[in-house]
């Protein structure tokens, strides 16, 4: 039996099981493997972690402890930057560290195997680190508790925690931290054991929240959150398309059942067991072709350092799930809609539209799905608020847009308002259409532009000697001596660093801070490196206040934590509360590549506090073998190279350009198909309307084609897209300071819509002219 | 014995800002078995008033009675109901579903009970035992009203509702489609009220009304 519209059906289904499988299966993955992985990445049940020294406490707990920098190694000529981890016998206790080799000795190292390959280091050969020789025993791959600890950016190297001492690495201002791990049921009960934790200590509950990897999941699981919603909008669509098409196909053949008699239960049966069957083959085929996705997907995480396996049957479940639960509302509402109509209307006028009411239907699903991410209320009234704001003026303003091209298409001739009628009947799916559209566009040409001009751009507006390496951990006595053997640091200006945490703003803990809006904020969630100058830095000036008082504050901080004059900043420095009074505000130079401060203190407010000094300078291609002498007589020293942050930025911002690009495609098959879906339902109107227009004689030239309204989609596309590039841009720049420029090359992006358009052109010219035959 | 009949019926429908009085006080009584042709000029009301007969349609005011149920009172479905067991319907446009053969399309409507073989019987009945399983869409107008026809009697109404169901085909389709009408009342036994513009099928019906004369 051929019944119309169920291909349209097949395809929408099928199109929608791919789309909601791809979008969940990565957020329902990281979600298990933050639940299972938890203490494994963090390496206990309780983890303390502490720029000083914790006094391990004399408990019954299994616990473990180690000591974490970033250090200068020495193999041959060669120095590179690794993260050092002093680890006792009982690491790790949970999780797993891979090595090839055999076990950690006195005076041996283990080594990353990437940096090892880098190097050509073998086992047993000799590395400076510090003040000693080590030789190597072993190659580590995996460490299950490095996998998101990001200030690990180095290749990790392990010694034996008794041989601290040995390094000559572990100084009072050393910038490291001291990391203590338990295992235990009870970590409230141990928490009440360790009454001598540092105040400035952090205190990690794996279980309950994975501290500062916790913060960068939830980002990353919001972002993923929203792509899942808009993933279910548009599946949703996209099924809407497909029972709008059927029902109408099929309203007046209810309309005969009705009125030769049948009953509801009947006209039901009529209807459904065709969209059950092409649910059946969509979800076959979707089964085809999601077999070797998975295999590609297991492949590829395999390549990942995460050890996640991944529970298909659970993704699938909840794919089946959530498909079922978007065909079954929209298709009871189509259908009830369908069965519930008087039969006169079904037989005279076809299907009425429920389009508003999916529209408030769309809305109230958005709140509920807020409310299941979030019981804040007052934060889902306002994302609900502004999302939908945003949905409904860009709809708005397609639609406005749409109604002005019809007012001016009416002012033309046969053809401009046999073409403003079409658009007349599907205002409200062309609408849909160039939103999609407009939005792909608008996202393409975005990333082009932040994938080649974000680091280029930055690193042009640099002088052309602006400093290309840090050097921090200086010791005071070292400062002379750097400058008297190595020539480079003649002009260098070297900052005392002084560590210190932000204890509370005008009494006021700064835990509540951070806690409520600027939690994610770095200043209130790590040590700070305090400084005291009497002069004002390079790159510094003074905005408002008076210099040299009390606290100099960096203007953007001020402005991220509501901070103004006069106020009271609390720091916790070597152990003392002190507090300070904001003085003077400053404009910072951050693009700079010199060392900048947020908070810069008069010089005698720090003076009885060890400091260690870090600076930047310019470090010339040739000097650079200086580097390993430098390494080898000052140990404690770490060199932090420029260009090695830029090409970890680089990859990051390659990651999320990849990331986007994939989502972009999904969204561009997602507009193929939802265009396909368009067209198709018009298809029956427009043979019609084209037989009517050779019957009556007219040319070709004066009746319109699909190709002018697939044009007017385009150049509408194509010009909201351009525009909100442009908005994009301007609020890059207004907001966070990043400066694009728009470049033509980037519009070779526009040829995608356009391939989607004539694509669809050509395919249904020659589906007219058969039809036609 | 009256098996419909229409009292003081009236009909306005709902158009833009003002509402049109379609039909107003009327009367009418439709024997058992009688075969009645209802004429008049186009937007006279005919097919409102064979709407409100069968049920697809109530009227604003006054009272349908057929078989003794009073139609004008029931809901949507209990007239469905009411449609499933009384009558049956053919079309202007035949409304047959394009995507099913002939016999298809009358098995589709088929009651419970009746066995597939009253399908082939009663198509053959109507002259299309040699096109019965051809799509629709490949048959002739004629053809098509003929497989409308045998959808309408493979349910064995007692009231056959015909609108206009000559209006699309030829003279002489328009000749045997009527013949074959006439031909079946011998062999069922059915009340048939037919619309028509064409006055020599109108005169071969027991009774003829023209529509100008029922509003009052």
């Amino acid at each position: 039996m051929k019944f119309k519209g169920r291909n349209q059906l097949i395809l929408a289904c099928l199109f929608s099981i791919l789309l909601l499988f791809c979008l969940d299966a990565l957020p329902t993955e990281l979600a298990i493997a933050k639940q299972t992985y938890a203490t494994s990445w963090s390496g206990g049940d309780l983890v303390i972690k502490s720029p000083r020294v914790i006094a391990k406490p004399d408990i019954s707990e299994s616990n473990s402890e180690s000591i974490k920098l970033n250090t200068m190694l020495i193999f041959q000529d060669q120095a590179k930057l690794v993260h050092l981890q002093l680890i006792d016998s009982n690491y790790p206790l949970y999780g797993n560290v891979q090595v090839d080799g055999e076990a950690l000795a006195k005076d041996t190292i283990w080594i990353d195997e990437k940096l090892a390959r880098m190097l050509n280091i073998q086992i047993g050969d000799e590395i400076g680190l510090g003040d000693q020789a080590w030789t190597v025993s072993g190659f580590s791959s995996v460490q299950d508790e490095q996998v998101f600890d990001f200030e690990a950016f180095s290749p990790s190297v392990y010694i034996r925690l008794d041989q601290a001492a040995d390094t000559g690495l572990i100084m009072p201002t050393s910038r490291l931290n001291h990391y203590l791990y338990f295992k235990t049921n009870d970590v409230e009960g141990l928490l009440e054991k360790l009454v001598d934790i540092p105040a400035d200590s952090r205190v990690i509950k794996p279980k309950e929240s994975l501290g500062r990897v916790e913060r960068i999941l939830s980002e990353v699981f919001n972002m993923l959150w929203v792509i899942r919603l808009v993933g279910y909008v548009m599946a949703g669509f996209l099924i809407h398309l497909a029972f709008e098409f059927y029902c109408r196909v099929h309203a007046k053949e209810v309309g005969v059942l009705m009125a030769l008699g049948h009953s509801r239960y009947a006209r039901i049966k009529f209807l459904c067991i065709p969209i059950l069957y092409s649910i059946l083959i969509a979800i076959t085929g979707a089964v085809f072709i999601l077999s070797p996705v998975t295999a590609v997907f297991d492949y590829l995480l395999q390549s990942l350092p995460l050890g996640i396996d991944i529970p298909w049957v659970w993704v699938v479940q909840r794919t089946v799930f959530v498909f079922i639960f978007i065909l079954g509302v929209l298709m009871s509402l189509h259908l009830s809609s369908l069965i519930n109509m008087p039969v006169l209307q079904l037989l005279n006028k076809g299907p009425r539209s429920i389009n508003t009411l999916l529209m408030l239907l769309g809305l109230v699903g958005i709140g509920v799905y807020s409310v299941t991410l979030s019981w804040d209320t007052i934060r889902v009234i306002r994302n609900i608020l502004f999302g939908s704001s945003i949905l409904f003026l860009g709809y708005m303003l397609i639609y406005s847009i749409i109604g002005i091209v019809k007012a001016l298409l009416c002012k033309g001739g046969t053809r401009a308002y046999l073409l403003l009628n079409n658009l007349r009947l599907y205002s409200y799916e062309y609408s849909f259409v160039v939103l999609f559209m407009t939005i792909l566009l608008s996202l393409g040409l975005l990333m082009w532009h932040a994938d080649r001009q974000l680091l280029p751009s930055w690193q042009d507006t640099l002088p052309k000697e602006s400093a290309n390496g840090f050097f921090i951990g200086i010791q005071p006595r070292e400062v002379e001596q750097l400058q008297q053997n190595y020539s480079w640091f003649s002009g260098a200006t070297f900052y005392p660093v002084i560590k210190g945490r932000l204890l509370s703003i005008n009494n006021d803990n700064a835990q509540s801070y951070a806690e409520g809006a600027f939690k994610d904020h770095e200043v209130l969630n790590r040590q700070l490196n305090l400084t005291a100058l009497d002069f004002l830095p390079d790159g510094n000036s003074i905005i408002e206040g008076e210099w040299g008082v009390g606290v100099s504050a960096d203007s953007g901080i001020m402005k991220r934590l509501g901070l103004k004059l006069g106020d009271q900043l609390t720091f916790l420095i070597y152990g003392d509360e002190r507090t300070f009074e904001i003085t003077s505000v400053r404009q910072v130079d951050w693009q700079s590549m010199r060392a900048n401060f947020y908070f810069i203190f008069k010089p005698s407010a720090l003076s009885e506090y060890p400091a260690s000094y870090m600076t930047s300078t310019y470090l010339p291609n040739e000097n650079r073998g200086d580097l390993l002498g430098l390494a080898k007589d000052f140990p404690s020293i770490t060199y932090l190279d420029v260009e090695l942050f830029i090409s970890q930025a680089r990859g990051l911002i390659a990651g999320v350009t990849s990331s986007v690009q994939s989502f972009l495609i999904l969204v561009s098959a997602f507009s193929a198909v939802a265009f396909f879906l368009v067209l198709n339902r018009q298809r029956e109107q427009k043979v019609a309307q084209l037989k009517v227009m050779q019957e009556l004689g007219l040319m070709r030239s004066k009746y319109p084609v699909l190709r002018d309204e697939l044009q007017l989609i385009l150049v509408l596309s194509i010009s909201l897209g351009i525009l909100m590039t442009f908005i994009g841009i301007l609020l890059l720049d207004q907001l966070f300071n990043i400066t694009l420029h728009l470049d033509t090359d980037s519009f070779v992006i526009l040829l995608i819509p356009i391939l989607i358009c004539y694509s669809f052109d050509t395919m249904y010219e020659f589906m007219y002219r058969r039809g036609d035959e | 014995m009256a098996v419909i009949t229409l009292r003081n019926i009236s009909k306005s429908v709902h158009s833009g800002d003002t509402y049109i009085d379609i039909m107003d006080g009327v009367n009418l009584q439709v024997s058992a078995k009688e075969h009645l042709a209802i004429t008049g000029p186009s937007g006279s009301g005919k097919t409102t008033l064979i709407n409100l007969m069968s049920g697809l349609d109530i009227p604003t005011s006054g009272e349908v009675e057929v078989y003794g149920n009073i139609v004008s009172e029931m809901n949507e479905e209990a007239r469905v109901q009411f449609r499933d067991e009384y009558t049956a319907m053919v079309f202007q446009d035949f409304c047959l579903f394009s995507g099913l053969t002939a016999y298809e399309n009358v098995k589709l409507l088929k009651p419970e009970g009746v066995s597939d073989e009253a399908c082939y019987q009663v198509l053959e009945e109507v002259g299309l035992k040699q096109r019965m399983n051809i799509l629709v869409s490949k048959l002739s107008g004629g053809e098509k009203q003929r497989v409308a026809i045998a959808r309408a009697l493979i349910k064995k109404p007692k009231i056959i509702f015909a609108d206009e169901p000559t209006a699309q085909l030829d003279t002489k389709t328009s000749q045997a489609v009527m013949d074959l009408f006439f031909t079946l009342r011998e062999l069922y036994d059915i009340t048939l009220v037919l619309i028509t513009h064409d006055m020599s099928v109108a005169k071969r019906c027991d009774r003829s009304i023209e529509i100008g004369a029922l509003s009052q």
